[in-house]
C-alpha cells in the first residue's frame, strides 16, 4: 500500500487551515459556544478514553476553553506552514474534541470528520519518511495505516450518507430535495415550484454520495467528482448555513489527490540511505 | 519486518478500523447485532460518527421552538441577527423537542430545557418565567411539499 507524502502534507496543511479559519469563524461567539455554554455538556461515553475526547466534562476546567480555542488558532496556523509534530498534532485532537463536545448542539458532521482525521494525523509522518529498500519499520507500517484509514474515512462518509437515504423513501421516490426545499430552515424553497428540478437534483445528490467513494480511485474520473464535490459542499454550505462542514469534507480531499512521494519518484533515495 | 509481512499487518489494521466504522454508521438494519455491539464498543468513545443528514428522509416538520415576550408576541429562541453557530443550535433544538413529545412526554428533558433557558438567557434574566412552545409545520403530502399543517403545543419545562 502506497504512502504518498505529498497528499500528506497538502492534508495536513488543508485540515490546519479548515481548523484556523472554523476556530476563527466562531471565536465570536466562544461565549454561548464554550465560555458560558448554552447547552449543558453531555455526560461523556463510558470508558477510560472519555478523558482524551470529553475534556472539558472530565478533567479540564470549563474556564480552560477560550485559553483552548486561542492555543488551538496558534497551533493551526502553525501547522499550515511548519512540520507536524505527533504530540503537537495529539494536543490539536483533545483540544478540539474537547471543544466540539462541550458544544454539542452546534457540532456538524463535518466537525466528526475533522476529529476523526485528527486523531488519525497523529500517526502520520511531519517529514518525507526515507525508507530502506526491501525492508518495512513498524514506523512505516503505522504511517501507511494512518494514512489509508483516513483515505477510507473520507470515502465512508459519503457511501454511508448515500447507502442512509437509500433505506428511506423518499429519496427514492425523487421527493426529499423539494420537502428539504420547503423547510425554512433549509431552502431554498423555489425548487419546490419546480418538479423536474427538484428530481434532477435528488437523483443527482444519490448518484454523487453512492458514486464518489468508487470514482477517486481512477485517476481519470477523480477530479470531475472532487470538482463536482467542491460545487456540492458550497452550494449546500451557503443555502444551509453549514459552510463549515462543506469545507471540513473539501479540507480532507488531499488525501486522495495522489502523485508520487520523493521516494516512489526518484528510487536512488532507497538505496542512498541504505 | 519484509514488506508482505508489512502489507498484511496495515492491510488488517485498515480492515479491522473501516468495517467497525461501516457497522457504526451504516442503517442499523443491515449490521447484525453482534457486530453492531462491538463497532459500539470499539467506534463510541474515540470515533464516534453520524451520516444521516437528511437519511433516512429529510425531516417532514419543519420545527421551531418559541419563547413568549412579556408584551404577550412570541418570537424564535434565536434570530437571524444570531452568530450562524448560534442559530445551528436551535433547529437540532427544536427536532430534540419535537421527538420527545412524540414519545408522550410532557416534560422536557432537563438538558432541553437547560438549552432552551440557555439560548434565550438574555431575556431570562430581564423576564423571569418565560413560556415556550413548539411549533410544527409538517409536510401533508410529499408531492406537495409546500402544503404544510401548522400545529403548536406550549412546553413544560422542569424548574431549573
Amino acid at each position: 500500500m502506497r504512502l504518498a507524502w505529498r497528499s500528506i502534507r497538502l492534508l495536513q496543511r488543508a485540515v490546519h487551515l479548515w481548523l484556523f479559519g472554523y476556530l476563527l469563524s466562531a471565536l465570536p461567539a466562544a461565549e454561548w459556544l464554550w465560555d458560558f455554554p448554552v447547552v449543558p455538556p453531555l455526560p461523556p461515553p463510558p470508558g477510560l478514553l472519555s478523558p482524551l475526547t470529553h475534556a472539558f466534562s472530565t478533567w479540564l476546567p470549563q474556564a480552560f476553553a477560550i485559553p483552548s480555542v486561542l492555543l488551538l488558532l496558534v497551533l493551526a496556523l502553525r501547522g499550515v506552514f511548519a512540520r507536524s509534530y505527533w504530540w503537537i498534532t495529539l494536543l490539536e485532537w483533545v483540544l478540539f474534541s474537547g471543544l466540539m463536545n462541550l458544544a454539542w448542539l452546534a457540532a456538524s458532521g463535518g466537525h466528526q470528520l475533522i476529529a476523526n482525521v485528527l486523531f488519525w494525523m497523529i500517526f502520520l509522518p511531519g517529514k518525507e519518511p526515507l525508507e530502506v529498500a526491501g525492508k518495512v519499520t513498524a514506523t512505516r507500517v503505522m504511517h501507511t495505516s494512518a494514512f489509508w484509514i483516513i483515505r477510507f474515512q473520507l470515502l465512508l462518509a459519503y457511501a454511508v450518507t448515500g447507502i442512509q437515504k437509500l433505506s428511506g423513501s423518499y429519496w427514492i421516490s425523487g421527493e426529499a430535495v423539494r420537502i428539504v426545499s420547503t423547510d425554512a430552515d433549509y431552502g431554498p424553497a423555489f425548487i419546490a415550484a419546480l418538479p423536474f428540478v427538484g428530481i434532477v437534483v435528488n437523483y443527482g445528490v444519490l448518484l454523487f454520495q453512492l458514486t464518489f467513494p468508487l470514482a477517486v480511485w481512477r485517476s481519470d474520473t477523480r477530479s470531475w467528482w472532487m470538482w463536482a464535490g467542491v460545487f456540492f459542499h458550497l452550494l449546500t454550505g451557503i443555502t444551509f448555513g453549514i459552510l463549515d462542514m462543506g469545507t471540513a469534507f473539501l479540507a480532507v480531499y488531499p488525501v486522495w489527490f495522489g502523485g508520487p512521494s520523493r521516494v516512489e519518484a526518484h528510487p536512488e533515495f532507497n538505496m542512498r540511505s541504505s | 519486518m519484509s514488506p508482505r509481512i508489512a502489507r498484511l499487518i496495515t492491510v488488517s489494521i485498515v480492515a479491522v478500523h473501516i468495517g467497525m466504522a461501516l457497522c457504526y454508521t451504516l442503517p442499523r438494519t443491515m449490521v447484525p447485532d453482534t457486530w453492531s455491539f462491538l463497532s459500539q464498543r470499539y467506534m463510541r468513545p474515540l470515533f464516534h460518527q453520524q451520516w444521516s443528514l437528511f437519511a433516512p428522509d429529510p425531516p417532514r416538520c419543519a420545527c421551531v421552538v418559541q419563547v413568549g415576550l412579556q408584551d404577550g408576541s412570541w418570537r424564535p429562541l434565536v434570530t437571524d441577527d444570531d452568530h450562524y453557530l448560534v442559530r445551528r443550535m436551535a433547529r437540532p433544538l427544536a427536532d430534540h423537542v419535537q421527538e420527545q413529545l412524540e414519545r408522550d412526554d410532557t416534560v422536557l428533558m432537563p438538558v432541553l430545557s437547560d438549552a432552551m433557558r440557555g439560548l434565550v438567557r438574555d431575556i431570562g434574566r430581564e423576564s423571569p418565567g418565560l413560556r415556550f412552545r413548539l411549533i410544527e409545520r409538517c409536510v401533508k403530502d410529499p408531492a406537495r411539499p409546500f402544503e404544510r399543517d401548522e400545529r403548536i403545543t406550549s412546553l413544560h419545562l422542569p424548574e431549573p
